[in-house]
C-alpha cells in the first residue's frame, strides 16, 4: 500500500476542566490513504470532532478556551516532507490551514462571516493559498468554484450574504473554500447532518466527485451509518475517546468484530437484531472505566476485560487490514 | 381517541406588515388517524408537518377545516380536560424542560395542576413513571443540565404521559440523539403505545425510524399530503414521486448484515455466515 498522507500514532488529547482531567482522545492510532474517504464514526461524546480539531490544532489558544494538551504523533506528508501536526508551529499551522488540509463542519452560518459577501468570502480562502493571483483571475476563480460545486447562478451568488441562501446552499460554499485551496486532506464533520436527505445526497455526490478530481483524502465524521455504508471507503469507530475498531467499509458492515461495533449497527433502525443492541449510556469522560471502557455495555464481556485496555491489534479473522480493541477479537 | 382531520388549511402572513402573498402552510389536509395507532407524518423541512401536529395541540388556529377528537373539535369546544388528553414531545430536550426546575418536579407539574390525588401519591406516581421510562427514582431530583439528551428526553416522555394523554403528539422526538440512544428511546414509545392504547402521531424527516414504529405514513409536501398508506406498503409501493424520491434518497445499510453471535468461549466472537 502506498504511504499515507496522515498517520496518527498514540495520539491523546486531555483537557483540563473545573472537574478534573478529561481524556478525549486516548492512544489513536490510525492512517489515512490518498483518494480515499475515512469515515470516523461514534456517538455524541466519543471524541470524534476533538480528533479532527486537534489535527488542525483548532483546540489551541485563540480559538479554543478550554486548552487542549495534545501528546504522541500526527504525521502528516506534504510533498517529500514530513510534518507532526502536534509539534508544529504556529506559522507553520497556519500555512498547513491555508493549504494541506481543510475543514468543513456541520454549521455552515457558524463557517461563513454574515456581513461579507459570498464572493468576498471565498476569494479570501483562495486569496491565503495562492497569494500571486491577481484581481480579476481571483473573480474569475470564484465564479468558476461556485459553479464548481453545483450552485445555480454564480455570477449572481457572489454579491449574495450568507443569509440570503439555504443551507444546501451554504454548504456548498463551505466545500467550494475548502477545495479551492486544492487540500491533500479534507476533514468534513457531519456536514450533512443539518440537511434533509435530498440535499444531503446531492451534497455527498458532489463531494465524491470532487475527491475523484483532486485524489485528495477525506476524514468525514458522521453518526449515520446508513451515509457511511454508502460514502467511505475504510471506517474508523470511536468509543469513549478511543478508537475501537477500523476495517473497509464492506468489512465493518457485514462482519463487526467489536461488540460496540455490532451494537451500533444493531441499533440502526430497520436493521435486523442477531445481536442486542447497545443498552445504557456512554461513560461520563470524567470517570471511564478501568480495563476496556466498553466493558459495562458489553453482552460479551469477561473477566479479562476488566484487567487492562486490549490494544488495537490486527486480527487472523480477515485481512491484515482489519483491527479491534477487542479482547475477544484478539484471542 | 381516533383523530380526524378534514380540510385542513393554515396560511401564514408574510411580508412587512403581512402585505406579501400569504404562505399556504397546509393546503387542504384529510387525514384519518385511528385509535391506539401510530401514524407517522413525514417530510421534508418546510412541507408542513410540524404546522399539522401544532394545529392538533391547539398551539394554532386553522385558516379552514377542522381537526375532530372523538368527534370534538377542540377549538369550538375550548374543552378544559383538552390538554389532559393531548401531549406533546419535541425534538429539543432541553428547551421542554424548565432549567431551574428539578426534573421530579417538571414531571409532576401536570398532576398538581390538574390536582390529581395527595401530593403523596403524586410523588409516587412521579417514581412509578421514572421507572416506566427507565431512569431510577434518583433522577427527581436531578436537574434538567445535568442529563443527557436521551436522558432528558426519557423525561419528556415521562412528562408527557403523566396523565395518561389519549393522544400524544411527538414532533421530531429522536432526531437530536444518536442511534443507540434513538433505538432506546423508539422502544419504550412503542412500549407505551402497547400499555396504554394511546394515539400517536409520530412527526419525523426520517423514514427508517418512521418505519420502525408507525403503522401507517403520511408523506407531506409544500403543504400538501401526497401519499398515505400502511407502512409497509408505503415502503415497498410507494406511488407519489415525492415518497419516491425520499425513498431514494434516504442513507440505509443495503449489504446483508451479519452480526456476531456470542459464544460462551472467551476464544473470539464467532460469525454466523
Amino acid at each position: 500500500m502506498s504511504e499515507p498522507i496522515l498517520s496518527l500514532d498514540q495520539l491523546n488529547v486531555r483537557f483540563a476542566t473545573s472537574r478534573g482531567s478529561v481524556a478525549a482522545v486516548r492512544s489513536a492510532d490510525l492512517a489515512i490513504f490518498k483518494g480515499e474517504t475515512l469515515a470516523l464514526v461514534g456517538e455524541s461524546g466519543s471524541g470524534k470532532s476533538t480528533l479532527a480539531k486537534a489535527l488542525i490544532r483548532l483546540n489551541d489558544a485563540p480559538f479554543s478556551q478550554a486548552r487542549a494538551e495534545i501528546s504522541g504523533r500526527a504525521l502528516l506528508r506534504v510533498g517529500n516532507e514530513v510534518i507532526d501536526l502536534v509539534s508544529a508551529s504556529r506559522s507553520q499551522m497556519r500555512q498547513i490551514r491555508a493549504r494541506q488540509v481543510a475543514m468543513v463542519a456541520q454549521d455552515a452560518l457558524s463557517g461563513l462571516n454574515p456581513v461579507v459577501r459570498i464572493g468576498r468570502q471565498v476569494a479570501e480562502a483562495l486569496q491565503s493559498a495562492f497569494p500571486g493571483l491577481t484581481r480579476t483571475m481571483l473573480d474569475d476563480k470564484v465564479v468558476e468554484l461556485l459553479d464548481e460545486v453545483g450552485l445555480p447562478d454564480p455570477g449572481k451568488i457572489v454579491s449574495r450574504f450568507p443569509h440570503q441562501l439555504s443551507g444546501g446552499q451554504r454548504q456548498r460554499i463551505m466545500i467550494a473554500m475548502a477545495v479551492a485551496r486544492g487540500p491533500q486532506l479534507l476533514i468534513a464533520d457531519e456536514p450533512t447532518t443539518a440537511l434533509d436527505v435530498s440535499v444531503q445526497a446531492r451534497i455527498l455526490q458532489l463531494m465524491k466527485r470532487l475527491q475523484a478530481q483532486s485524489g485528495a483524502a477525506t476524514l468525514f465524521i458522521t453518526h449515520d451509518l446508513g451515509v457511511v455504508a454508502n460514502f467511505a471507503d475504510r471506517v474508523a469507530v470511536m468509543y469513549a475517546g478511543e478508537i475501537v475498531e477500523v476495517a473497509p467499509v464492506a468489512d465493518f458492515l457485514r462482519q463487526p468484530m467489536h461488540p460496540y461495533t455490532a451494537g451500533l449497527i444493531a441499533s440502526v433502525p430497520g436493521s435486523h437484531r442477531q445481536f442486542p443492541r447497545l443498552k445504557g449510556n456512554a461513560p461520563d469522560p470524567l470517570s471511564v472505566p478501568s480495563g476496556c471502557a466498553f466493558r459495562d455495555r458489553c453482552p460479551a464481556a469477561m473477566a479479562t476485560c476488566e484487567a487492562a485496555p486490549p490494544m488495537a491489534t490486527p486480527t487472523m479473522i480477515t485481512q491484515a487490514n482489519r483491527q479491534a480493541r477487542c479482547w475477544r477479537t484478539a484471542a | 381517541m381516533t383523530i380526524e382531520i378534514r380540510g385542513l388549511s393554515v396560511t401564514y402572513p408574510t411580508g412587512l406588515f403581512g402585505r406579501g402573498k400569504p404562505f399556504q402552510a397546509l393546503d387542504d389536509v384529510n387525514l384519518r388517524i385511528s385509535k391506539g395507532s401510530i401514524m407517522g407524518i413525514v417530510g421534508e423541512s418546510g412541507s408542513g408537518k410540524s404546522t399539522l401536529g401544532r394545529v392538533i395541540l391547539r398551539l394554532l388556529r386553522p385558516s379552514a377545516g377542522q381537526v375532530l377528537i372523538d368527534g370534538q373539535d377542540p377549538y369550538a369546544s375550548e374543552d378544559p380536560g383538552f390538554r389532559r388528553n393531548v401531549q406533546a414531545v419535541f425534538q429539543d430536550s432541553g428547551a421542554s424542560l424548565n432549567p431551574r426546575r428539578t426534573v421530579g418536579a417538571s414531571i409532576r407539574e401536570g398532576l398538581d395542576i390538574h390536582r390529581i390525588g395527595t401530593p403523596a401519591e403524586r410523588e409516587e406516581k412521579v417514581v412509578h413513571l421514572l421507572e416506566q421510562v427507565g431512569l431510577s427514582a434518583s433522577y427527581a431530583t436531578r436537574m434538567p443540565h445535568t442529563l443527557s439528551g436521551g436522558q432528558r428526553q426519557r423525561i419528556n416522555i415521562a412528562r408527557a404521559v403523566a396523565l395518561e394523554p389519549k393522544v400524544l403528539v411527538a414532533d421530531e422526538p429522536v432526531s437530536a440523539l444518536d442511534t443507540s440512544v434513538q433505538a432506546q428511546v423508539l422502544e419504550l414509545l412503542a412500549g407505551l403505545r402497547r400499555s396504554t392504547e394511546m394515539t400517536m402521531i409520530f412527526i419525523s424527516h426520517d423514514l427508517s425510524v418512521v418505519r420502525e414504529i408507525c403503522d401507517r405514513a403520511a408523506i407531506m409536501h409544500r403543504g400538501k399530503l401526497v401519499e398515505t398508506g400502511a407502512i409497509d406498503a408505503i415502503f415497498e409501493h410507494p406511488r407519489h414521486p415525492v415518497t419516491q424520491a425520499l425513498m431514494r434518497d434516504m442513507p440505509r445499510l443495503d449489504v446483508p448484515v451479519t452480526l456476531p453471535t456470542l459464544s460462551p468461549q472467551p476464544t473470539g466472537l464467532a460469525y454466523v455466515s
